[in-house]
């Protein structure tokens, strides 16, 4: 009998000193430094007599921008030999003042901004940018919300309208162009207001502080299925070109041409390339022409004679 | 037995459910820690990827000219502390790996991981860690790094307070404890009770297997069940009454031959009762004769039939004990004197002893106590010895018998029968008791007088033994109990 309780006793002895080994370990939960993502590729250098700096409108929020562009920056970097850093402005003025002043030596303009700029500012488009289809063109869309009862562009008589910068395609073309054709001035809307982003004027309507806005087809697109409704497409603009100091070293240009222009987005490797490029740019690119633009160029210089009302 | 049985059992399941539960238990413990700290690990990396966000935002836009330079990151870092207090500590470095903001100055950064190693500042990857601080307990330290594909700002770290997940833990450990211990209580209780009305009526059937006696067999008290146990009192039933049938055709059997073997004996008497007939016989005849020559003398004719009643008497005398060695009975216990019933076997020996010059000395205790026995089997023993005795004197020419009783005072009769006859061989002495073993010419014994003998002294509760040199003589030893068979 004794030997019994003597051997129980042993028994739970043992287990309890297993339940004390086992509650230490369990509650020393130390871990050694894991990684969760490896890390990224070796740092560009900022600066230095390499370097080309490229300016991008501000179209999107900084951190946009950085997200879309700097991959492009990267793969120049890296099939040039060249290092490209992003240069970011405050404004679209901005960016034109940098190119002015050297600070940056190529830069994505947006198509209105490009032609205003071609003008008195010493620069040339080298590419523009092809679209989902292949098509170096873009589109301006009117948007509303899914609930709108907002169905064409007529209907915008008394509504509030929000647009992206005034320099711009999409912040020019309904007021200066669309309006007029639907027979609308923009005294007959109740107000227009400018926001510096394109997806900020998404926000805006979504929100309902807007009734309508004025955005690119590559930002409505994210938005479709989302609460956004487009009631109205542009006709087909040349794509926002990327242009480059007239000074540039060629050298450094043609790098930049043919890097860009080895982009084929049918081919799966680009498909993965240009992932997590900016939508716009992602499409690959054909060469660009001062004349292509000059279209676009005549009928906005018209309407610039003819003061908006 | 029983308790032995179910003790048994119980600690080996018992053992067997505190291992399986021990098991499952830590196995599920491991399993929540490891999904609590990695619930842990995600948020701290949700809540940091968010600050980081907003930090980058920040830091982009101080780069974009959007923001003042002076003092935004500071008042971010400060609000966000404000606001989240599971978070302890924060630094956020530059793209060399210096310290550009942090949250305290005082000793309670990265570098205060004790032992443990922190995650190294500019090593340009989110990474996690968990290690015990000298000034903030456990903590989750997470690094993120505030960059754009290649663009680097800088790496954002930040320490999470893991004291809450771990007393989290803790409870958790003694929640799953305490029922793990509930769990093995409750089931070896259970499988206790339930064991124990198993194998009550096992129980049942050991005790009345315990009680079984083979003399008095009566029918077992317990029902049988449809179960393995009630099959089991059934067989107990039926083996109890096969075993009374065998054990009455066995002393059946067993008495017919202890009467064959007392019949072989009275053969073995034969020369020697007709030699003690045929002297009275002889007697009779010559008074016949001496009452034919004179039949009117009356005196002597008187005479003659009162020596011829004597001769009839004495033959009447000699025929009553054989048929009185020859009966059978059944076995009788009665309190009897050892030292008469060896006289009167040796009173069927006189002729046959006489004959070989064989010498009887008797050294009988004379208060001899009474021996609780069955008077005809113990006779017959005696008669067998004696016969053997007898025997093993034929070739000898004479000889001498020692008898000699005597108790012990310890509740037991001894009987010694020494001879000195021709004694037995020692590779025979192992197989006297076997039946039909036998040293004898055939047809001058069955071989089953001292196996018989030997079954009588069992029988009885005693024991026979026996000390033979050969030549020298053979000597055995009966030890019984004064009250008999128990």
């Amino acid at each position: 009998m004794k030997s019994r309780i003597a051997l129980i006793l042993l028994i739970l002895i043992f287990f309890l000193a297993l339940t004390l080994l086992v509650y230490r370990n369990f509650m020393d939960i130390t871990t050694a430094p894991d990684t969760v993502f490896p890390p990224a590729a070796p740092l560009a250098a900022a600066g230095g007599r390499d370097t080309v700096h490229v300016g991008v409108i501000s179209r999107f929020s900084p951190n946009l921008i950085y997200e879309g562009y700097q991959p492009i920056m990267d793969y120049l970097s890296r099939e040039t030999g060249i290092i490209f850093a992003l240069k970011l402005s405050s404004s679209y003025e901005e960016t034109i003042a940098q190119l002015d002043q050297g600070q940056i030596q190529s830069a994505f303009l947006g198509t209105y901004l490009y032609l205003k700029a071609r003008r008195d500012h010493p620069i040339r488009c080298i590419l523009k940018p092809l679209n989902s289809q292949l098509q170096p063109y873009f589109h301006s869309m009117v948007i509303t919300r899914d609930d709108s009862p907002i169905r064409s562009i007529s209907d915008l008589a008394g509504k509030r309208l929000a647009l992206p910068s005034a320099l711009s395609f999409s912040g020019n073309w309904l007021l200066g162009y669309e309006l007029q054709r639907h027979g609308l001035k923009v005294s007959d809307l109740d107000s227009v207001r400018y926001f510096g982003f394109h997806h900020t004027v998404v926000y805006q309507v979504l929100l309902g502080r807007f009734d309508a806005g004025v955005v690119k087809d590559r930002v409505a697109a994210e938005f479709t299925g989302k609460g956004i409704r487009v009631i109205a497409v542009s006709r087909e603009i040349p794509g926002s070109p990327i242009i480059v100091r007239r000074d540039l070293d060629p050298l450094i240009t043609e790098a930049m041409v043919k890097a860009l222009l080895r982009i084929d987005a049918r081919r799966p490797d680009h498909r993965a390339l240009v992932r997590d490029w900016d939508p716009e740019f992602a499409w690959g690119f054909v060469p660009a022409e001062e004349s292509d633009y000059d279209q676009v160029d005549a009928i906005f210089a018209a309407l610039e004679k003819e003061p908006r009302r | 037995m029983m308790r032995s049985l179910k003790a048994r059992i119980v600690l080996f399941l018992g053992i067997l459910m505190i291992v399986l539960t021990m098991m499952i238990s830590i196995i599920l413990l491991y399993q929540w820690r490891s999904l609590i700290l990695e619930n842990q690990r995600q948020n701290a990396l949700a809540v940091a990827r968010t600050f980081a966000a907003s930090i980058l935002d920040g830091l982009i836009y101080q780069e974009s000219g959007l923001l003042p330079n002076e003092g935004y990151l500071e008042n971010q870092i400060h609000n966000f502390l404000g606001k989240n207090s599971q978070v302890r500590w924060l630094v956020m470095y530059d793209r060399d790996g210096h310290v550009a903001v942090r949250s305290s100055f005082e000793s309670s950064d990265p570098g205060d991981a004790g032992e443990a190693e922190a995650l190294p500042p500019a090593a340009g990857r989110t990474g996690t860690c968990i290690y015990r601080s000298r000034s903030f307990g456990w903590i989750l330290e997470t690094a993120l790094p505030l960059q754009i594909h290649s663009k680097s700002w800088g790496e954002l770290h930040m320490g999470f307070d893991l004291e809450p997940a771990r007393a989290r833990l803790q409870r958790l450990f003694f929640l799953i404890f305490g029922l793990a211990v509930l769990f093995v209580v409750s089931i070896t209780a259970f499988i206790w009770f339930f064991i124990n009305r198993v194998t009550q009526s096992l129980g049942r059937l050991v005790t009345e297997m315990k009680q079984f006696d083979l003399d008095n067999i009566t029918p077992t008290q317990m029902k049988a069940g449809e179960d393995e146990i009630g099959v089991l009192v059934s067989n107990f039933e039926k083996m109890k009454q096969r075993l009374q049938q065998s054990r009455q055709q066995l002393l059946n059997a067993q008495r017919q031959i202890y009467h064959a073997e007392k019949l072989a004996s009275i053969g073995r008497l034969a020369s020697g009762v007709a030699h003690e007939i045929n002297n009275p016989l002889h007697g009779m005849k010559s008074c016949l004769y001496a009452i034919a020559q004179e039949p009117r003398n009356l005196p002597e004719v008187k005479r003659y039939l009162g020596l011829a009643d004597e001769a009839l008497d004495h033959i009447a005398m000699i025929v009553q004990k054989l048929l009185g060695f020859s009966r059978q009975h059944a076995k009788q216990t009665v309190a009897m004197e050892l030292n008469g019933e060896i006289e009167k076997v040796l009173s069927l020996l006189t002729y046959r002893l006489s004959k070989n010059q064989i010498i009887i000395e008797k050294k009988f205790q004379s208060d001899l106590p009474l021996l609780h026995a069955d008077p005809n089997l113990i006779q017959e023993v005696i008669m067998n010895l004696l016969l053997n005795s007898a025997d093993s004197m034929e070739e000898e020419e004479g000889g001498t018998i020692h008898i000699t009783t005597a108790s012990d005072g310890e509740g037991h009769i001894h009987l010694e029968i020494a001879d000195t006859g021709c004694g037995i061989d020692s590779r025979d002495l192992d197989k006297i008791f076997d039946p039909f073993f036998t040293t004898k010419d055939e047809g001058k014994g069955t071989g089953l007088g001292l196996s018989v003998s030997l079954g009588i002294i069992e029988s009885h509760g005693g024991t026979i033994t026996c000390q033979s040199r050969p030549y020298r003589g053979t000597t055995f030893h009966i030890t019984l109990p004064i009250q008999g068979a128990k």
